[in-house]
């Protein structure tokens, strides 16, 4: 009994700080129609959230330097609206007084991203975003960033992540963004996991070095004005240009490769021979059977009685020949088949 | 000069921002320095696929994160896995709105299938040169290598401002790959493969410079990008087993990319309403000196190339417009027409090659194959290029708050220099339905039908079967893709469930040899719940299943012109189709849980499965059954089977203000099976030339995947 007055007695001192808050600056007429400085407000909220506050004060929103941030716009009241002291004098709760609050289900993704954007608009990186389909699709900024969160190692910007970690021992610690993205994208996280995959999960490639999840004019968001582009922007050996090109390479990487993991080698959508032979598969070697008694243990065939693997099954498949496939500079029909 | 005014650049970011640092008030530094051991025991004959991007060797293993905060600059520094591998660095900071800056250096050695324990019968791995003696079936007396590259990113990135709406920026890196990674080869027509230690000197260098404008209602930008690439070794000389000749392989050529772009956008226009808009211009360019010969003795010479060098050129130009508008509060709309174009200004090579040479096929198209058109003997790649439309139109309708409905209409118009199709049309609806009339469901239903149609031609007339053929990237398709995603918030607090299922069926409804029809069915599940403060759990599972039909025809003859595939089929000559099928699922479990206030734990479970498989089928055609050997036929169980279980538990004990402890333990357990690898062997014995000039050399790579891994660490973390 004694322990729970103390606890009410504690419990009740942000209350009082508030009272004595809200008091100090209504003690006139001519003060209650003065606005409550930034400091103020400050101390107005942070008598009850003070961990958000806290928060708040460490990232670039709450430094005074920031000219353009919210710290020079009215502390709070620049995100959750001149209702906030409303709220405050309510004696809080959610949504009491008409707080802007951005876990409001009620409230469009729109509105809650324009909030934002009241300040970011004049911001390049968000140029695209009425284009972008993250917008479309009713995301919004909170979705992704969390406004009162602290960054994780590594990382400037602090991102939702809502789920607890499921991966494969990782040597970094860092945050790592692909965390926050398949939160909502489960189809890549289950593609980052596959056996073949680039890097991500690793830490060593992010989801933001090909996606501008601010919005693009590109499809699927991809920052260059091609897949194929976007793509040999780090395979540069890739680029070529090529005595002998391969068409379907040239137009896009993804008529082969898919770049979010893979159950076969090098990311291909289909494994070798089966894949190559989808397109060349009448006429000369591309329309024979590769089947099982071309493996290591391989089966004859009869009438032969001895049996040899396949060189066009076993280890890469055709590329086992054809290693140039992304394109050839070597003269006449070594190039031409990509064999040089 | 240049590397001189970039060192003066990155001094001055060194000195100006401690001393700008210094002359702030109130500056404050927090971070942490952890310092730790790992201990790795993997049971693996090869362990490059458990090290693929990450360096496990045991050892020490670092972390520092410190971070300055003052009223107008800020500085984050970041740094882990110092002197590994994986080493990762990262510095940036800035004056709010003033200026920032960035410098890093991201490493990472990409270990490919046979690491340090892949062997091969060349000596002078790493060169540009493998000499070696052949036959050689002794793999006691082959030469070990590291079968890996390293890539190291160094850059960094300077951008002003000055809290003015003008900004330009600089960005620069050097990318480096050093090490060996392993091509092949064939020796000579069905004559023995080899794999090729080939050795990895890239660099590519970018530069870019970026300026513009931005304010409230719009923005412009203008930015040049330089790009660099260079490989110190663009000629691969190796011992032909074949010939017992020095052969030839061309490796990536270096190359030069200069691009501009300018970016911009208007908002607040009419309708509430913003245009965006985009144009690029780039140029590739590479100078190759072309090959007269492969063989050092000149067997497979006189090429004859009409020009001695290579001059790539290729320009690809671009334009975006995007305009968005919301005439009324509960529509929004989007228009927008996206122009691609490719311009291929190299050089057009023509080869003459010798009718002995072994080099012309004897068909009549330069273009489909090097052809004997009246004993010209001519070769002549064709110079591809292509012109690109895309129109289109969404729109969306929110009918109430708990309801909307989208449309949308995409239109492509390709022309391309290309053999077999030289045009194609796509025709892309898209309807959307978003429903969240139940206060814990919400659920997005989508459904997408394409339709492309391609104008066609036979690539080479003189082969009746190339009439038949049609190359799925482009052959006429009609696709049918549902979506469903449904997020399910029961009035349980802290309980999330999701569900996504995926369905895409394409149809080649015109192809008779080639892939006729592929379909993906996706469904993914997952449930959470929990407090971030207290108890957190994820439970997923995701199963996926593909199937690709296709259908060929094998024919004797070479190639074989009387055998269309509605002719009556004979042992040799047939139709076959293929069924190739990829089942992948998996199940995740991740929990993190705070017990007490100092300690925290988590922990995650995978296990993961892939199984491929290919059934073969000898078709009928004219109503007449060909006789197939069932071996011919014997189906594929085992076409990239995988199995891999990852466990992985941590926890951290705040043992006060300042310090705290963290260990861990984690479990790998990978299984691969394959029809091209399993019972590998080094040295392959040919199948048509029973010889040993004809033998098969590989190096191991992808051969031995399996591993089994125990991972421990202890890390000590002061924070300040």
């Amino acid at each position: 009994m004694k322990g729970k007055s103390v606890l009410t007695a504690l419990a009740s001192i942000p209350a009082v700080i508030l009272a004595a808050v809200l008091a100090s600056h209504s003690g006139g007429a001519a003060a209650a129609e003065q606005p409550p400085s930034g400091q103020q407000v400050k101390e107005i909220c942070k008598a009850c959230h003070a961990p958000y506050v806290e928060n708040y004060l460490a990232t670039k929103h709450g430094q005074q330097g920031n000219l353009r941030g919210p710290s020079n716009r009215g502390e709070c009241l620049a995100c959750h609206g001149q209702n906030a002291l409303e709220h405050a004098k309510k004696g809080g709760g959610r949504g009491v007084g008409g707080i802007f609050g951005f876990n409001d289900p009620k409230v469009s993704a729109d509105v809650k991203s324009d909030t934002c954007r009241a300040c970011h608009l004049h911001d390049r990186h968000l140029a695209f975003w009425d284009s972008g389909k993250h917008r479309k699709n009713e995301v919004s900024c909170n979705n992704c960033h969390i406004l009162h969160g602290e960054a994780g190692p590594g990382s400037t910007i602090a991102l939702n992540k809502p789920n607890p970690s499921v991966t494969p021992y990782q040597t970094t610690v860092r945050q790592l963004q692909y965390e926050t993205c398949t939160a909502c994208h489960k189809q890549i996280r289950s593609q980052l996991l596959k056996p073949s995959h680039h890097p991500i999960i690793e830490g060593k490639l992010k989801c933001t070095d090909c996606h501008n999840p601010h919005g693009a004019l590109s499809p699927a968001m991809v920052n260059s004005e091609s897949i194929r582009e976007l793509c040999t922007s780090c395979h540069a050996d890739k680029r070529g240009p090529f005595i002998w090109e391969h068409p379907p390479v040239e137009e896009s990487c993804l008529n082969c490769h898919n770049p979010h993991g893979s159950n076969h080698n090098r990311l291909l959508v289909e494994k070798a021979p089966n894949l190559c032979q989808d397109c060349h598969d009448a006429s000369r070697h591309p329309g024979t059977i590769y089947g099982a008694s071309g493996g290591f243990n391989a089966i004859p065939v009869p009438p032969a009685t001895a049996a040899v693997p396949n060189t066009r099954l076993i280890a890469r498949g055709c590329v086992n020949c054809h290693y140039n496939i992304h394109g050839s500079n070597a003269p006449a029909v070594r190039g031409k088949v990509w064999h040089r | 000069m240049k590397p001189k005014l970039i060192s003066i650049l990155v001094a001055n970011i060194f000195l100006v921002s401690p001393l700008a640092f210094a002359a702030e008030g109130g500056f404050k530094w927090s971070g942490e320095a952890s310092l730790g051991l790992r201990a790795v025991d993997d049971k693996a004959r090869d362990s490059s696929k458990l090290n693929e991007y990450r360096d496990l060797d045991s050892g020490p293993i670092g972390i520092l994160d410190v971070r300055g905060r003052g009223d107008r600059y800020y500085v984050d520094g970041f740094g882990e896995n110092f002197g590994r591998d994986d080493q990762y660095l990262d510095l940036r900071g800035g004056q709010y709105g003033v200026f920032k800056y960035r410098l890093y250096d991201n490493e990472l050695r990409h270990n490919f299938g046979s690491g340090a324990g892949a062997i091969s019968p060349y000596s002078g791995i790493g060169s540009s040169v493998l000499t070696a003696t052949f036959p050689n079936a002794n793999t006691s007396t082959w030469s070990t290598f590291d079968n890996s590259y390293k890539r190291r990113d160094i850059g960094g990135m300077f951008e002003f401002s000055g809290n003015s709406p003008f900004y330009i920026r600089a960005d620069a890196n050097q990318v480096t790959f050093k090490g060996v990674r392993v091509i092949s080869s064939t020796q000579s027509s069905f004559n023995g493969i080899v794999d090729l230690p080939s050795p990895v000197d890239y660099k590519t260098q970018n530069f870019t410079l970026e300026g513009g404008y931005q304010a409230q209602h719009g923005h412009v930008s203008l930015s040049w990008l330089h790009s660099k690439f260079s490989n110190d070794n663009e000629l691969l000389r190796w011992t032909n087993g074949f010939f017992n000749l020095f052969d030839t392989t061309p490796l990536p050529p270096s190359n030069e990319l200069n691009r501009f772009a300018v970016n911009g956008h208007l908002s607040r226009l009419p309708l509430s309403s913003t245009l965006a808009g985009r144009v690029t211009y780039s140029k590739l360019t590479d100078d190759v000196s072309v090959l007269q010969t492969f063989l050092s003795n000149g067997v497979f010479a006189a090429t004859n190339p009409n020009s001695p060098v290579f001059h790539g050129e290729v320009l690809y130009k671009t334009a975006s417009l995007s305009w968005t508008a919301m005439p009324a509060r509960q529509v929004d709309t989007r228009a927008y027409w996206y122009y691609s174009r490719k311009d291929n200004n190299s050089t057009q090579m023509e080869f003459t090659p010798a009718v002995g040479s072994g080099l012309l096929l004897g068909t009549t198209n330069p273009q489909a194959n090097c052809a004997n058109v009246a004993g010209a003997n001519v070769c002549r790649p064709e110079l591809f290029n292509y012109r690109k439309n895309n129109l289109g139109v969404e729109a969306g309708y929110r009918i109430n708050r708990q309801n909307k409905v989208s449309a949308g209409f995409d239109y492509l118009d390709a022309e391309r220099e290309r053999i077999d199709f030289t045009e194609n049309k796509d025709r892309k609806y898209t309807a959307e339905w978003k429903n969240s009339s139940l206060d814990s469901l919400t659920g997005r239903l989508k459904y997408q039908y394409l339709e492309r149609r391609s104008t066609f031609h036979r690539s080479d007339p003189s082969n009746p079967i190339d009439a038949f053929v049609r190359r799925y990237d482009l052959a006429n398709v009609d696709q049918n893709l549902v979506k469903l995603v449904l997020d399910v918030s029961p009035p349980v607090r802290f309980l999330d469930l999701g569900f996504e299922a995926i369905y895409k069926k394409n149809d080649y409804k015109d192809t008779i040899l080639g892939r006729t029809e592929d379909e993906r069915q996706e469904y993914y599940a997952s449930v959470s719940y929990g407090d971030p403060k207290a108890f957190r759990v994820l439970l997923f599972g995701d199963i996926e299943f593909l199937k690709i039909d296709s259908r060929h025809r094998v024919g004797t003859g070479n190639p074989d012109p009387s055998a269309p595939p509605s002719g009556t089929p004979f042992s040799t000559t047939y139709n076959w189709d293929a069924k190739n099928k990829d089942k992948s699922w998996q199940v995740g479990l991740g929990a993190d849980w705070l017990p007490i206030a100092r300690l925290k734990l988590a922990g995650s479970l995978i296990y993961a499965r892939t199984e491929g498989t290919v059934d073969f089928a000898a078709l009928p055609s004219g109503g007449i059954a060909p006789v197939v050997s069932p071996i011919t036929l014997l189906p594929i169980g085992n076409f990239d089977n995988t199995r891999r279980t990852a466990l992985n538990l941590k926890g951290t004990y705040q043992y006060d203000r300042h310090w705290a402890f963290t260990g861990g333990y984690a479990y790998e357990r990978y299984r691969f099976s394959d029809i091209g690898y399993d019972g590998f062997t080094y040295v392959v014995p040919n199948a048509v030339v029973p010889n040993p000039a004809a033998n098969s050399y590989l190096s191991g790579q992808s051969a031995f995947q399996n591993y089994t891994a125990n991972i421990f660490y202890v890390l000590a973390t002061y924070k300040f």
